[in-house]
């Protein structure tokens, strides 16, 4: 099979949609597949990867552990807009699963690298 | 649909394939009843395999399908255990068998 690149990016916070379930579950099973995966999480998208999110309050289940099925998959690209952190006032401390922080320019290359850019 | 398996004076919510409800209701004990209905005889190497799904579980907040649970257990065991044919002596099917008798809901994903 050939390989696809594969730009799987979460636009939204992680109540109140199913944004980052998707994306994650997009990105495992292109994963599941060897296709190379870079999951970006972008503008409110950032709070998805927030580790004191406390889902138990709503009653929904938490995806923030689910994000450490990435590694496991072989998705060793999991990205956090750098710009995006800055806007909400988030640090690397501030985020579960150690993302790294990439700046627009490094987004907008991949962009035009991706075979397939899913925004979610 | 759902079913009720009769355990220990107790009445246990299963849905049509068999899962629990309820991943918090599990016990060893019932682990038993439940690879029972799957015409398996647990031995301990049964029990390490179920344990390290429920703790998959408990990490992840997932149910294992077949890849990550090898990964898993080739990351906690080595690859002696830690592959899909030695899951395959122990389980007709792996990932959905153990993931049942370790009481936790049917995997969400295939791969």
């Amino acid at each position: 099979m050939q390989n696809k690149r594969f730009l799987i990016i979460v636009t939204k916070a992680p109540a109140g949609s199913d944004a980052g379930p998707l994306a994650l579950d997009s990105a495992l099973a292109a994963a599941a597949f060897d296709q190379p995966v870079t999951l970006l999480c972008q503008d409110e998208g950032v709070w998805q990867l927030a580790n004191t999110q406390d889902t138990a309050l709503l009653g929904s289940k938490a995806t923030l552990p689910t994000f450490g099925l990435l590694e496991l998959y072989g998705v060793e690209q999991l990205w956090v807009c750098a710009d995006s952190l800055q806007g909400f006032g988030l640090k690397a401390e501030n985020l579960a699963h150690q993302p790294t922080p990439v700046a627009r320019e490094q987004i907008l290359q991949a962009m035009r690298e991706a075979d397939h850019v899913w925004v979610f | 649909m759902i079913t009720f398996i009769e355990f220990a004076g107790a009445r246990i919510a299963v849905d049509a394939q068999g899962y629990l409800k309820d991943y918090q209701q599990w016990s060893e004990a019932l682990a038993e009843v439940l690879a029972e209905r799957e015409g398996i005889t647990l031995t301990d190497d049964h029990w390490a395999v179920i344990r390290y799904v429920r703790q998959f579980y408990l990490e992840f907040n997932s149910s294992p399908a077949i890849r990550p649970l090898v990964k898993y257990l080739q990351h906690h065991w080595g690859a002696d255990k830690g592959n899909s044919i030695y899951l395959h002596k122990l389980f007709k099917e792996p990932a959905k068998q153990a993931t049942k008798i370790a009481g936790l809901p049917k995997p969400a994903r295939c791969v």
